[in-house]
């Protein structure tokens, strides 16, 4: 076969591609006559298989696909590189930790230690290790909360004694204004030097850095995002990351999610912002409402018949705190389960007022997204507070005076570990931790 | 082009941009390559898609291809095709398209394009692998003939040479298919 033919092929096909007639493609070669028209006939059959257009879905789910695996294997990489962590440094930091608890009981000592107190880096530090010796992600975030409501209880200590101290805790902000910001019922003032990050709004939760003043205020120098609501469409549903609004989310064990969604529809979700800038989704659900609030349907009105749906419901209720078991709380007569995603807010004791935004999920159960404490003044004027829930900061607000005067009952109280289960409870998980890691 | 100018130490670290980019390059003449050997648009979207997702795992783990990303994304396409007519055989199934199921596309139509695609498939799976290979990086994925010589790591005249020799056994075979 001549390379003369080879080359008229290559012509001809260029030109047959084009609309040329294939008769007048021939009358170009006639020195090659039947053997090219067989080669040209052959490619022409060929036509049939010649996808012209690739369809854009196509190309798009695939993409979509390519970048929902590469998320999982970063995912898988952070995991492994936990996992692989080298054994020597566990089991010494196991010993460690046996011995400082066992032999001195520094560990102890050091639980009442305030910021500036030389014992509290070894408080700290002991948070620390027992974060990182967490068998899973559940009790971790449990101990996050845990020490999470320590930072602030440290704070309110540092306050009623006049102490100048660097701090760093965690709340939700209820006011916003100019300069005095309200976070878990302290005020924390934000001047120009502070550095703001994200646009934060009432309702979020925040973490601060700041200082102690010994006048009874906080200076805050820095003020990041830890938990947000979002409203999005939801653009793709992996198994373990889903696009929401444009961010990506990675879906983890404790994760809430309403499995009647689907792309494109709109959902709301709380995210929490790690550490290291990842988003873990808490709670994702179908959003109905156009202002982004969770959807609240009152207790009385649902009935529980409808739990086996597959759509999810979300309560609002108030009542007192009748018992608190591990993560089951006993409200108003209802069974609670408090998952350590759950956004707490507020001192408890039993007997205290307090109230409850919870999902009820497939199997009927209510899972908590949010408890409050509720002042009493706040119960009196409810009916107010249920129709605007706008105004709930300003009740707290205004109840300003009489909070104070709760905390300090609380604080007098603070001696008598029962009125505070819920500190008694963290404290006894960690304990746990600890013994488990010393049997280890 | 042997992708050189493709950023694969981000695809390595699984850099989205970088993976986004090697899908860009790439996904069509993948997606054109394997309906050209199956004649499905279903399956030639799944064995693109599982193309792109097994580089970029085998690229994680330090293997995967090195500069010739094309040569790579088609030796694998190749594969998962073998794979593909290998349990079609096992178990064939036989499913309407889309197109035909939303009203799109009549079935007559569909019928009388799937018994023309039907008969050439047949006659191309007689020919040799080399020889299904150059047809349809040519004709189907629409390479040159350097790119085809490029993927199959051949030289441009025993391609042209190939890509003849496949044309005149496909009409063989198609013949005796009619008679």
């Amino acid at each position: 076969m001549s390379e003369r033919l080879q080359d008229a092929f290559e012509v001809c096909i260029g030109a047959l591609d084009t609309g040329v007639d294939l008769e007048q493609c021939l009358s170009l070669y006639p020195e090659f006559g039947q053997e090219l028209r067989e080669g040209l006939e052959s490619y022409l059959l060929l036509k049939p298989l010649r996808k012209q257009t690739v369809p854009d879905e196509a190309q798009q789910r695939s993409r979509t696909r390519m970048l929902e695996r590469a998320a999982e294997l970063r995912k898988q990489g952070k995991l492994r590189a936990v996992w692989w962590a080298p054994r020597f440094a566990i089991a010494s930091l196991a010993v460690l930790l046996a011995f400082l608890v066992g032999s001195t009981g520094l560990f102890a000592a050091s639980a009442q230690a305030l910021p500036g107190d030389s014992l509290y880096t070894v408080k700290r530090t002991a948070e620390n290790m027992s974060l990182s010796l967490a068998p899973n992600l559940e009790v971790k975030q449990s101990l996050q909360t845990a020490y999470g409501k320590r930072r602030l209880d440290e704070t309110q200590s540092l306050l009623k004694q006049g102490r100048e101290e660097d701090v760093e805790f965690s709340g939700v902000v209820s006011i916003v204004s100019d300069e005095i910001w309200k976070i878990d019922g302290l005020e924390v003032f934000v001047g120009p030097d502070t550095e703001v990050r994200g646009f934060i709004e009432p309702g979020m939760e925040i973490e601060v850095k700041g200082v102690v003043r010994p006048q009874g205020w906080i200076e805050a120098d820095s003020i990041i995002i830890r938990t947000f609501r979002m409203q999005g469409e939801v653009q793709s549903m992996g198994q373990n990351v889903w696009i929401v609004g444009g961010l990506e989310l990675e879906l983890n064990p404790i994760t809430i999610v309403d499995r009647s969604l689907h792309t494109g529809d709109r959902a709301l979700t709380l995210v929490r912002v790690e550490e290291d800038g990842r988003l873990t989704p808490m709670v994702i659900l179908r959003s109905a409402d156009p202002n982004g609030n969770f959807p609240v349907i009152p207790i009385e009105g649902l009935d529980q018949s409808e739990g086996a749906s597959t759509e999810l419901h979300t309560v609002e209720f108030s009542g007192s705190l009748e018992s608190i078991s591990g993560n089951i709380w006993f409200i108003a007569g209802r069974r609670v389960i408090v998952p350590p995603s759950a956004l707490i807010n507020g001192l408890f004791r039993l007997g205290g007022q307090v109230r409850v935004l919870a999902v009820m999920n497939a199997d009927g159960e209510l899972v908590a997204l949010e408890i409050e404490r509720v002042f009493e003044d706040m119960i009196e004027g409810e009916d107010q507070a249920d129709d605007e829930p706008s105004n709930l900061d300003e009740e707290h607000d205004d109840g300003g005076e009489e909070s104070e005067d709760e905390s300090e009952k609380e604080e007098e109280k603070s001696d008598d570990t029962e009125d505070e289960p819920v500190e008694e409870e963290a404290d006894e998980k960690e304990e746990q931790e600890e013994e488990e890691e010393q049997e280890h | 082009m042997t992708g050189q100018d493709l950023d694969l130490k981000g695809v390595r670290s699984l850099d989205p941009e970088a993976i986004s980019a090697v899908h860009e390059r790439y996904y069509a003449e993948i997606f054109r390559y394997a309906y050209h050997r199956c004649g499905d648009g279903t399956v030639s979207e799944d064995i693109a898609g599982e193309v792109f997702v097994r580089m970029l795992e085998a690229l994680h783990r330090g293997k995967g291809p090195k500069d010739n990303v094309r040569g790579w994304l088609y030796g694998t396409a190749a594969n998962l095709i073998h794979d593909h007519f290998r349990d079609l055989y096992r178990k064939p199934v036989e499913s309407l398209p889309e197109e035909v199921r939303d009203g799109e596309l009549d079935p007559e139509s569909y019928v009388e394009q799937r018994t023309d695609i039907e008969k050439v498939l047949n006659a191309t799976h007689y020919l040799t692998e080399e020889q299904q290979q150059v047809l349809s990086l040519r004709f189907g994925s629409g390479l040159s003939v350097e790119e085809t010589a490029g993927v199959m790591d051949k030289k441009a005249n025993a391609v042209k040479a190939l890509q003849f020799r496949a044309l005149h056994a496909l009409r063989r075979n198609l013949a005796k298919e009619n008679s």
